[in-house]
C-alpha cells in the first residue's frame, strides 16, 4: 500500500509541476546550479587527479626528480636562498650514469620558446625542448617517422631536430620532412624524425613542439633554472638507495662540506603526488562550500514555493481529508512533490554539468572524469534537499483541519 | 441510558458543540442534541441559517468531534477515535456531497471519483473499473475524461455523487446538494438520491428548500442548535 501511494504521489507531483512549468523551473534554479557546480568541479578534480597519476605512473612509480629549487617554497627568504643556488649542470647527467649503480637512466628536459621556419613558412613561438634519448622512457611521446634524439646526438651536439605533430603540419603540410633543413631562430637544423599526435592539456597543444639534443640547447640558449633531471632507479622497489647515491654524488661535485645543507632539491613521485593532492583537496573544500550554499539556497526556494502551493491548495487538502486522506497521506504527497521538484532540478543540474564538462574537455583540453557515482550523488543530494526543506510545508499541510480547509476560498 | 447494541446506524446522544471565539466568547452550535438514524433512512435536515445544520453534518460525517456527548456510529463510540481512525471512517463509511461540488479542478471526472479508493489502497486497474462503473450509474459514463470546468453544474454534482458512492458507504451526507442548481437539474439530482435510497442507501440531505425536503421520508427541523421537530413526511411527492 505504501508503494502504491508513493507512485500516486509521484504522478500527482509531476502533474502539478507540469502545470506550473515556469514557476517550477525558477524554483529549481538553485538546485540546478548547486548540482551543476558539484558535477563540474568533481569531474575536473577527478580528471586532474587521473591525469597526474597517469603521467607520474607512466614515468615509473619510483622515478625521482632533481631540480635547482624546491617546488614547495613557503617564505621569501627561502625563495631568495634557493634562487641563488647554482643551476644544474649537464655534466651531472653523465656523472650519474657513470657513478650511480642503482640508477637505470637519467632523462632531462629544459624548455624555451622560439620560432621555426622552412622555405618562407614561419611558425608562431612554440616550445623548443632540450632533451635526451631517455625521455622517451618517461613520456608518452611516440616517434611517428624517422627517429628520436639519441645519445650520439647528445655527445656530438648535433643540429638535428624532431618535429611535433602540429609543427610538422604547419611547416610541411603533407610532404615528408625527413632530412629537410629547418631554421630555429636562424640556425639550421636537420629534421630526423616526427612525433605522433599528443593532443592538448589545459588548452595548451602538446603537438606544437620541437625536440633538440640537450647539449645543442645549452650551446645555443644556455640552460636555465627550470632544468629538471628525471632519474629512474632499476626495478620497481624503493628509490631510496638511488636517491642517496645521486645526493652524495651531487654534494661531492658541488664541494659541499658535511655540515652544509643540500643546495639542490630531490623530490619523489610520492611527494609530488601529495603536493598535488593537497592542491586538489583545497579545490574540493571550496567546491563543498559553493555546492552546499547553492543547495541551501535552492532548498529555501523549494520551501518557499511549497508554502505557496500549500496555501493555494488548502481546499484540495480539505477535500482529500474529507475523502479519507490521513495526515501521513497529505504529508507524503507534499514531501513527494518537494522531492520531485528538487529531483527535476538535480537532473537538470547533472545534464548541464555533464554538458559543461564536455565543453571544458573538448574546447580547452581539460582532463575530466565523471564516474557514475557523481550522478548518483547529485540525484541523492537533490532529493534529500527537497525532502529536508519540504518537511515544514508538508507538515503544515498535513495538520490543516478538514473543515477549515474546506471553507477556504 | 444504554444506547449501544440496538441496531441503529447512528446514535447521537446529548451532543454539545461549542466554538471558542476567543476572549471568553463562546458560540453554542449544538445543545444537548439527541437523534438516531436507522439503516435505510432518507432524512432532510432543515432550519434557518445558524441553527447548527452544518455543524451537525460535520459531526455525523466525522469531520469534527462534539465538545461533549456520545456519538455512536455502527455501534462504535466516535469520540474515542484518533484522527487517523476518523479519516478511515470517512474514507469507507461516509460519502460526502457538497453544495460547491468540491471536485479537484485539474483532474478529470474519473480521477476525482477514484480519489477515495487511493486512500483505501485499491489497485489502479480496479480503481479505474469501479470509477467508470459508478460514473455510468449516475449517467456520466460518456464524460469520464472531462475536467470539472468542462462540465455543467448538474454534471459536476453527478460526478460528486459518484465519488460519494465509490466506496459503498454506510451513509451519504449531502449538504445543500442542489443549492447551486436550477429547478430542473435539482429535480434530476434528487431523482438520483431517491433511486439510491430505494436501493437501500441511507441518505441525509441538508436543505432549506421544502420541495427538496419533500423527496425524503423524514424531516428534522433544527433551531438554535436543538431539534425542534422530527417527523415522518406523509405527503411525499411522487417524482417517478
Amino acid at each position: 500500500m505504501g508503494t502504491k501511494i508513493l507512485i500516486e504521489s509521484v504522478i500527482m507531483a509531476l502533474r502539478s509541476l507540469v502545470t506550473n512549468k515556469m514557476r517550477s523551473i525558477l524554483t529549481t534554479l538553485g538546485i540546478v546550479i548547486g548540482v551543476m557546480t558539484v558535477v563540474v568541479l568533481i569531474s575536473v578534480v577527478l580528471g586532474l587527479n587521473d591525469y597526474v597519476a597517469n603521467l607520474l605512473s607512466s614515468m615509473g612509480s619510483n622515478t625521482f626528480y632533481v631540480s635547482k629549487m624546491n617546488p614547495m617554497i613557503t617564505s621569501d627568504e627561502e625563495w631568495w636562498d634557493q634562487r641563488n643556488r647554482p643551476d644544474l649542470e649537464l655534466e651531472y647527467i653523465d656523472a650519474i650514469r657513470r657513478n650511480c649503480p642503482h640508477v637505470e637512466f637519467v632523462a632531462t628536459r629544459v624548455i624555451t620558446q622560439k620560432k621555426i621556419s622552412y622555405k618562407g613558412r614561419t611558425t608562431n613561438y612554440l616550445f623548443v625542448l632540450g632533451t635526451n634519448e631517455e625521455i622517451q622512457n618517461m613520456d608518452d611521446m611516440e616517434v611517428k617517422s624517422g627517429r628520436f634524439v639519441t645519445v650520439a646526438d647528445e655527445l656530438a651536439t648535433s643540429y638535428i631536430c624532431v618535429l611535433g605533430y602540429e609543427t610538422r603540419e604547419t611547416l610541411f603540410g603533407n610532404t615528408d620532412p625527413i632530412n629537410k633543413r629547418v631554421k630555429i631562430e636562424g640556425m639550421p637544423f636537420t629534421v630526423v624524425g616526427t612525433l605522433d599526435k599528443l593532443g592538448s592539456v589545459f588548452g595548451q597543444s602538446r603537438d606544437n613542439i620541437v625536440c633538440i639534443p640537450i647539449t645543442t640547447f645549452k650551446k645555443l640558449y644556455g640552460l636555465n633554472q627550470f632544468m629538471m633531471l628525471m632519474v629512474k632507479p632499476y626495478g620497481e622497489g624503493s628509490p631510496e638507495p638511488a636517491i642517496e647515491e645521486v645526493r652524495q654524488l651531487l654534494r661531492r661535485m658541488r664541494g659541499l662540506r658535511a655540515d652544509e645543507e643540500d643546495n639542490f632539491a630531490i623530490r619523489t613521485q610520492e611527494a609530488m603526488l601529495s603536493l598535488f593532492h593537497s592542491l586538489t583537496g583545497a579545490i574540493f573544500a571550496v567546491m563543498i562550500g559553493v555546492g552546499g550554499i547553492s543547495l541551501v539556497v535552492g532548498g529555501v526556494g523549494i520551501m518557499n514555493i511549497m508554502l505557496v502551493s500549500v496555501t493555494e491548495r488548502t481546499r484540495e487538502i480539505g477535500i482529500r481529508k474529507a475523502l479519507g486522506a490521513r495526515r501521513r497521506d497529505i504529508l507524503f504527497q507534499f514531501l513527494t512533490e518537494a522531492a520531485s521538484l528538487s529531483l527535476v532540478g538535480g537532473i537538470l543540474g547533472i545534464l548541464l554539468g555533464v554538458g559543461v564538462v564536455k565543453l571544458l574537455s573538448v574546447n580547452i583540453g581539460l582532463p575530466v572524469s565523471t564516474p557514475p557515482w557523481v550522478i548518483i550523488l547529485g540525484v541523492t543530494f537533490s532529493v534529500l534537499v527537497g525532502i529536508l526543506f519540504g518537511i515544514y510545508p508538508a507538515n503544515k499541510a498535513a495538520r490543516l483541519h478538514p473543515i477549515e480547509a474546506l471553507r477556504f476560498e | 441510558m444504554n444506547v449501544s447494541g440496538d441496531g441503529a446506524l447512528i446514535v447521537l446522544e446529548g451532543i454539545d458543540k461549542t466554538y471558542d471565539m476567543g476572549k471568553a466568547h463562546q458560540v453554542k452550535a449544538l445543545v444537548d442534541l439527541t437523534m438516531r438514524v436507522s439503516s435505510g433512512d432518507y432524512i432532510a435536515i432543515m432550519g434557518p441559517s445558524g441553527s447548527g445544520k452544518s455543524t451537525l453534518m460535520n459531526i455525523i460525517g466525522c469531520l469534527d468531534t462534539p465538545t461533549s456527548g456520545n456519538y455512536i456510529f455502527e455501534g462504535r463510540e466516535i469520540s474515542d477515535c484518533s484522527e487517523d481512525e476518523l479519516a478511515h471512517i470517512r474514507n469507507i463509511k461516509i460519502g460526502f456531497v457538497f453544495q460547491v461540488y468540491n471536485l479537484l479542478p485539474r483532474s478529470p471526472a474519473l480521477a476525482n471519483v477514484e480519489l477515495p479508493l487511493i486512500y483505501s489502497g485499491v489497485p489502479r486497474d480496479e480503481r479505474k473499473q469501479r470509477a467508470t462503473e459508478t460514473l455510468t450509474a449516475v449517467g456520466m459514463g460518456e464524460r469520464v475524461k472531462h475536467k470539472p470546468s468542462e462540465l455543467s453544474g448538474g454534471e459536476r454534482q453527478r460526478v460528486a455523487i459518484a465519488r460519494a458512492l465509490i466506496n459503498k458507504p454506510s451513509i451519504i451526507l449531502a449538504d445543500e446538494p442542489t443549492g447551486n442548481l436550477d429547478t430542473k437539474t435539482s429535480g434530476e439530482i434528487m431523482a438520483i438520491f431517491d433511486r439510491l435510497n430505494e436501493e437501500g442507501n441511507t441518505i441525509i440531505v441538508v436543505t432549506h428548500d421544502p420541495e427538496i425536503a419533500e423527496h425524503t421520508k423524514r424531516l428534522v427541523l433544527l433551531r438554535d442548535g436543538q431539534i425542534q421537530s422530527d417527523e415522518e413526511i406523509k405527503s411525499r411527492r411522487n417524482f417517478s
